[in-house]
């Protein structure tokens, strides 16, 4: 190349180049990881000394509420988290406690629950899980409900114990393990739309296309983000893309 | 009397839950490739854009009715500016004490570097290589690029141009050699 090259020569390789060089950069899904820095609070260095010397003052119990302070950072809950002193007012009352915990987890309340009873036709989705196999649309008594499937995210073959089998490392950085034998029916919350992405496209270049309320059945079942509400329906539903 | 653990009750997906998501899949990929670009690799590139779409979440309440996308390539141009002041430190540490072990092999690495136009826009000063990523591989037009890099549209058309004249230069003169 040299000066006989014009401004848009250059600027055609340059684009092509840029994009070329784009495409052969790595984007692991790291959703997970994401979402989990997300819900942490920065540390407070002034805030943990006085907690750390209140605790030392007030014996333990002080380093109980110093520690539940911490927890909480400005003392309002972690977004999307449950402080366990709600948790002992009141829980999901009509919301199955399966599947297994994970194993690492060494802190638990004890709740009262209401005994749950399921709308008539569909199942009590598990708490917990908000990535599931799609693989029906349909109508139970009226309403519309989807046939869900739940999955779990797994980083490392450590990451939980549902993860154990997987190889390291996991390519892209995660993968979904199907933590089920059953499927659940559960209602869709009026309003909702199940979304897809065209041909699987990521989002970022292709919108996600809505499914027509109608009976519907996926052959292969595509895995879809959710969100669910307390009263046990789907309130968001949209096909997880991954890289 | 039924027992909880309370790391399940947290995992529970909230409208805050769907907000992130929302905002990861329709920018993860996208602005981890023009962090890449802009990095001039991968390490890090993730790194940045997590760092981006946290400090996006935790101000969510403020960016109510505002458009996210702008703000994010914005926040990402920022955070990929900071791995580059804190490369440039390490790098004049390293070339330091290397100094006296650059030989030969220095000449032979430029020529592979320079063999690809890439190569060659990483050798522009930082801002017109910011304005060219963003011109050439995010297609924004000069106010989108002034708005991502807090500047005026005249500063970004001059970046542009002189770029892409810093461009021709470099491979004019890799290619006499």
């Amino acid at each position: 190349m040299n000066d006989q090259f014009s401004d848009g020569e250059i600027e055609k390789a340059l684009r092509e180049s840029l994009r070329h060089e784009a495409a052969l950069a790595e984007v692991p899904d790291s959703y997970d990881r994401v979402r989990h820095a997300a819900a942490q609070r920065r540390p407070r260095p002034w805030f943990t000394a006085v907690a750390v010397a209140a605790s030392l003052a007030i014996g333990f119990g002080g380093a109980t509420w110093g520690q539940s302070l911490l927890n909480t950072g400005t003392g309002s809950p972690i977004p999307g988290a449950v402080v366990a002193s709600d948790l002992s007012v009141s829980t999901q009352p009509s919301r199955s406690s399966s599947p297994a915990p994970r194993a690492g987890a060494t802190v638990t309340v004890t709740v009262t629950v209401t005994p749950g009873v399921a709308q008539s036709g569909f199942d009590e989705f598990p708490v917990g899980y908000d990535h599931a196999n799609l693989s029906q649309l349909e109508q139970v008594n009226g309403h519309w409900a989807v046939v869900l499937d739940p999955l779990t995210v797994c980083r490392s073959s450590t990451d939980k114990p549902e993860c154990a089998g997987l190889k390291d490392p996991i390519p892209n950085d995660s993968t979904t393990v199907n933590v089920s034998l059953k499927t659940y029916r559960v209602p869709l919350a009026s309003s909702v739309v199940v979304q897809v992405l065209d041909a699987g496209a990521p989002p970022s270049q292709k919108p996600y296309l809505p499914v027509p309320l109608a009976t519907k059945k996926w052959e292969t079942p595509i895995e879809v983000v959710i969100a669910i509400s307390g009263d046990n329906e789907v309130t968001s539903i949209r096909q997880y893309w991954r890289p | 009397m039924t027992t909880i653990p309370l790391e399940r009750s947290m995992a529970k997906p909230s409208t805050d839950d769907m907000w992130l998501r929302d905002l990861y899949d329709a920018h993860w990929a996208s602005m981890v490739r023009l962090a890449t670009l802009l990095l001039g690799s991968s390490d890090h590139a993730d790194e940045v854009v997590q760092d981006a779409l946290v400090g996006m979440y935790r101000h969510r309440a403020r960016l109510q009715g505002s458009p996210l996308g702008p703000y994010l390539r914005r926040a990402v141009v920022n955070g990929c500016r900071s791995v580059m002041r804190h490369r440039v430190v390490v790098l004049m540490h390293q070339q330091a004490d290397e100094q006296h072990t650059a030989g030969a092999d220095s000449g032979v690495l430029s020529a592979e570097l320079n063999a690809s136009v890439v190569a060659a826009l990483r050798r522009l000063p930082r801002r017109q290589q910011e304005v060219l990523v963003l011109r050439y591989y995010s297609d924004l037009s000069e106010k989108e690029i002034s708005e991502a890099l807090g500047i005026s549209q005249g500063a970004v058309k001059s970046h542009a141009s002189r770029g892409i004249q810093g461009l021709r230069a470099i491979i004019t003169k890799e290619s006499i050699r």
